[in-house]
């Protein structure tokens, strides 16, 4: 019994894969090379930054005994902010207005989760850090970073 | 061996031509960036505007009358530290708005009274008294078109003078102005809210140094706070 062998069906065949994998190539291509966040999203994350670089700078307002709640903070004196720190948060309006926070404390070798009231960020989240040192019986210096990061919902 | 229905030569002259069409799109924010500059320069230019007001106390530049050298101060509010308030200051000294070269809120290390480890000003904590002579300053019609110039919106590209508009306020977290009767800082032109003008808004959370007399703040930290919102257009 004779087969018959449809050549032109292989050669089709192979042009279909080449041609497939050509347009795949290109849209992945054109996907890693499209601007990933626009103008909008640019301004949004330049005010988020702000606004933790804001709080925590005002944390860290310098009083006479030459400290600041966030001082206290890392330095453990309160084991909390004097003043609780999501109280504080809520005092902004911020989270009504759909800007949540996650607060970190990194010492170079471990991060602690200080304060999480709202979960884990997403990707797109921005995340603004302040260095605070800890100054004990000379030469002794602590150095401690810590990280809030802020998204919107 | 049969030819195929479309040729390799044309696979590739395909494949070359699309990844140029998709390498040149790619570049195009980047080709049409200097066409767009009403879009593209604004929020640089809020943001630039609300860290001078926020994160400098200003400069005030005039020369010593004995030694004849160029002096530079940050507390442009009461160069002479004699307590005086904006008018009394544009009456006592002469040039008073031409030696304010750039206006800035936050207060100086010399009002804490105790030695601070910052440097000079204290950013993010605005000084009572320099909101004020800012707002006296948006009052005085005589020099009032001095302040564009002094926040760093006047500026000259290719031979063009490009003036943006600005609204600066003070507000609590509830949008309700600082002083609400009576705006602590309220100062700049009307936002527009119609046609296609562009407003770039910037918000930054500020301490004020002394509110006795301020109603509408929220205390953080121990610190009495508020929005400093920052609008510019043109």
């Amino acid at each position: 019994m004779n087969k018959k062998v449809n050549k032109k069906g292989q050669m089709h065949t192979i042009e279909a894969i080449l041609a497939l994998m050509i347009i795949i190539g290109i849209i992945a291509f054109a996907a890693r090379s499209a601007p990933q966040e626009t103008q909008i999203e640019s301004s949004m994350d330049t005010q988020l930054m702000l606004y933790g670089e804001d709080f925590l700078s005002i944390f860290d307002l310098e009083d006479e005994h030459h400290t600041s709640e966030l001082y206290d903070l890392v330095n453990g004196t309160f084991g909390v902010f004097k003043s609780n720190f999501s109280d504080q948060w809520n005092q902004t309006n911020l989270t009504e207005r759909g800007v949540f926070y996650k607060l970190e404390l990194y010492n170079g070798s471990n991060l602690q989760n200080f304060s999480a009231p709202y979960g884990e960020p997403p990707k797109n989240a921005v995340t603004v850090t302040r260095l605070v040192t800890l100054v004990h019986p000379p030469p002794e210096v602590e150095v401690y970073e810590v990280r809030l990061t802020l998204w919107y919902i | 061996m049969d030819d195929g229905q479309v040729s390799m030569d044309f696979l590739m002259a395909i494949t070359i031509f699309t990844f140029g069409l998709v390498l040149l799109i790619s570049q195009v924010p980047m080709l049409f960036a200097p066409l767009q500059t009403v879009s593209t320069d604004i929020q640089p230019v809020a943001y630039r505007t609300s860290m001078i007001l926020v994160e400098d106390g200003g400069i005030y530049k005039d020369v010593d009358e004995i030694t004849g050298e160029t002096m530079i101060r940050s507390n442009w509010e009461d160069p002479n530290g004699t307590g005086k308030n904006y008018s009394q200051n544009c009456n006592d000294i002469a040039n008073y708005t031409d030696n304010v070269t750039r206006i800035g809120l936050a207060m100086s290390t010399r009002e804490l009274g105790w030695p601070s480890s910052s440097e000079d000003i204290v950013p993010n904590n605005l000084s009572v008294n320099k909101i004020n002579a800012f707002q006296d300053w948006w009052g005085d019609s005589t020099n009032q078109s001095k302040i564009v110039g002094k926040l760093g919106l006047r500026v000259t590209y290719n031979d063009n003078q490009i003036n943006y508009s600005y609204n600066i306020s003070l507000r609590d977290f509830d949008d309700t102005p600082v002083n609400s009767s009576d705006p602590l800082l309220q100062i700049g032109d009307s936002i527009p809210t119609s046609g296609s003008v562009t407003v770039e808004k910037i918000e930054r959370i500020v301490a004020i140094d002394n509110t006795t007399d301020v109603t509408n703040t929220t205390s953080i930290a121990g610190h009495e706070c508020a929005k400093l919102v920052v609008c510019i257009w043109r």
